[in-house]
């Protein structure tokens, strides 16, 4: 038996000290998560405290076919998307399919603009906050998951193409409004 | 050869070295030639730190006491109930509807059929000491009494039927130990 699914049979036998060791072991994770897809400090922390019980309610139910990271980045993912449909968070967020046509006009801009000036990660940061949800779970997940696609696509039952182009658009998004130098609101 | 569309498509994944061997030698050969698709190498080299760099979520001070302390509120860690609970119950019943039932059956029923009934239940007391006493074993109850061997016909019967509820609610109990 793996340390891991050690953990999980005493997280099942509701082993205090497992879910103790579980809620810190991945609470960083889920508060990543949380903080990239929200962007609201005032209910992160709600959030992961319902993303660790969703988890062990569901804890019995998981069968190992998956790694428990993978697992609970899709209850966290789900959790994100619910509190995203609330009226608070809900805004338009840009269009992928209309900016790509910018993003054609923009490209060949790319040489003519000076980026060293720019605060880049607080333009990024705003402009990954405009993505669709599923884009901008993508891009998160992508940096925390060690770019790897096929993990991406386990945690959010997408095929492996869809997150490649997911992928692709989100960060020609993000270089297409960087690049365009748009004042972030 | 690749050109600039298919260079400036692969950047990501060349930067996350998402590419064999031979897709890379072509970007590298595609990139020493060509200075726009250099810049845009450039700018997504930049893109790529800031999101690889972007830092990660904080927890709370106190963030995991307070997980357990709402897991408790909300019934998901309480302390499941003890081994001997339920089966001293499951016990308790069965010894009280076989006594009622025995005793219905030594009212109504004639000679005859009672002596042979004795018989057969003396026999099972013989499983009764095994019965109660893995009973007795399993859940951390008293151990196994020494049962009376002089009793009447009526006693026997009904010993013979505690005998056979007390091996079934075991084995219910032992069955649900299992599957939990």
């Amino acid at each position: 038996m793996s340390e891991e699914q050690e953990l999980v049979r005493r997280c099942v036998q509701r082993d205090e000290s497992a879910w103790t060791e579980l809620v810190e072991r991945f609470q960083v994770m889920v508060f990543t998560v949380a903080d990239r897809m929200v962007h609201d400090s005032a209910v992160t922390e709600d959030m992961a405290q319902e993303v660790f019980m969703r988890v062990f309610r569901n804890l019995p139910a998981f069968r190992g076919e998956a790694r428990l990271s993978t697992w609970i980045y899709r209850i966290a993912y789900r959790v994100c998307l619910e509190e995203l449909d609330k009226p608070r968070h809900r805004r338009t967020h840009l269009s992928l399919d209309a900016d790509a046509a910018a993003g054609e006009v923009l490209a060949g801009q790319t040489d003519a603009v000076e980026l060293a000036d720019v605060d880049l990660r607080q333009e990024t940061a705003y402009w990954l906050s405009r993505l669709p949800p599923a884009y901008r779970m993508v891009l998160t997940l992508y940096y925390l998951q060690e770019r790897r696609y096929a993990e991406i696509a386990e945690v959010m039952e997408l095929p492996l193409g869809t997150v490649k182009t997911y992928l692709h658009r989100a960060r020609r998004f993000l270089k297409d409004h960087l690049v365009a130098g748009e004042p972030v609101a | 050869m690749i050109d600039c569309p298919q260079c400036q498509d692969s950047l990501a994944d060349y930067l996350g070295a998402n590419l064999t061997a031979a897709e890379r030698a072509a970007m590298q050969a595609h990139l020493a030639a060509c200075p726009a698709c250099r810049l845009e190498l450039d700018l997504e080299t930049r893109l790529d730190a800031c999101l690889a760099g972007a830092p990660a979520g904080s927890p709370p001070p106190g963030f995991t006491g307070r997980v357990l302390t709402r897991a408790r509120r909300e019934g998901l860690l309480t302390a499941p109930e003890p081994r001997w609970y339920a089966p001293a119950l499951a016990f308790a019943a069965s010894l009280a509807a076989a006594l009622l039932g025995a005793y219905g059956y030594a009212s109504l029923a004639p000679r005859g059929s009672l002596d042979w009934a004795a018989a057969q239940a003396q026999r099972a007391l013989a499983w009764a000491d095994v019965a109660v006493t893995r009973m007795a074993g399993a859940t951390g109850l008293p151990g196994a009494q020494a049962l009376p061997r002089d009793l009447g016909p009526a006693e026997v019967l009904a010993a013979g039927a505690i005998v056979v509820l007390i091996t079934v609610t075991w084995a219910i109990y032992e069955t649900a130990s299992e599957t939990t």
